[in-house]
């Protein structure tokens, strides 16, 4: 499966689909598709991992670093469908102290 | 059943896909759920940008060396790095610690290997390099549950 990043613009929230892997190899170019995409407008965000089949800690260090940027606009960004090992992953880092997990997209 | 492989290969971030999806292809006798191929990735793939990024300082003209040997269901790897060594181990295996903040590293990749793997040793001497121990071992066909 080919890498790469979509996205969706629905009323309030904007969802970004993550497909294939995300690793230290992509995430820089992930970083700067990422913050091209949230400067669109000010939604809220939802990142979508339904079709991601590999992420370490450097996805941990790319969701928390929009994490931050979010937070500080007073934007929420949720996390959606991660796979058995990513939940555990992002278990890990205490990311779910801060964000909303969705298990499917309700919008 | 008893295997065992080396692979070296330049210390650049684009052969981390390569290496963990190698490791993936010669546990596959193990017969492994899917959970425990993607478990086995993140540990290499963790393990690899490790010794990229911190032990070479991403310098692709230097060489990583992965083992891996099968014993029944157990699986040992070992990562080798001869770039510039951990000063304190204990304080790298803390969790969110990062001598790289700055590139938006989340200080979570020894802290990973440790959850998904069954046993983790680190070998680290400054100026020498680090070996990196990770130890999982695979459930029988007949034990798993299909959840």
């Amino acid at each position: 499966m080919e890498n790469k990043i979509e996205y969706e613009i629905k009323e309030n929230v904007t969802i970004v689909y993550f497909f294939g892997e995300i690793d230290s190899h992509n995430v820089v170019s992930y970083r700067n598709k990422l913050n091209m995409i949230l400067a669109l407008n000010d939604n809220d965000i939802i990142f979508h991992f339904k079709e991601t089949t590999f992420i370490d800690s450097a996805g941990v260090g790319l969701v928390l670093g929009r994490y931050q940027q979010l937070y500080k606009e007073g934007r929420h960004l949720s996390l959606c469908a991660l796979s058995q090992t990513a939940y555990k992953v992002f278990e890990l880092s205490g990311l779910f102290e801060i964000m909303d997990y969705l298990k499917e997209v309700n919008v | 059943m008893k295997n065992e492989m080396i692979l070296s290969f330049r210390a650049s971030l684009e052969n981390e896909p390569f290496a963990r999806t190698c490791l993936a292809s010669f546990i596959a006798s193990l017969n492994p759920t899917i959970d425990e191929i993607v478990e086995m990735k993140t540990i290499v793939g963790e393990a690899v940008s490790n010794a990229i990024i911190h032990g070479y300082n991403c310098d692709s003209e230097q060489t990583v060396i992965m083992k891996a040997m099968i014993h029944d269901r157990t699986v040992m790897v070992q990562i080798e790095d001869r770039g510039q060594g951990i000063e304190n181990i204990e304080e790298a295996k803390q969790p969110m610690f990062t001598s790289k903040k700055e590139l938006e590293h989340a200080g979570m990749g020894l802290s990973i290997i440790e959850a998904l793997c069954d046993k983790m040793e680190i070998i680290s001497y400054l100026g020498l390099g680090t070996q990196l121990i990770m130890i999982k071992e695979f459930h029988h066909d007949q034990d798993r549950n299909d959840s």
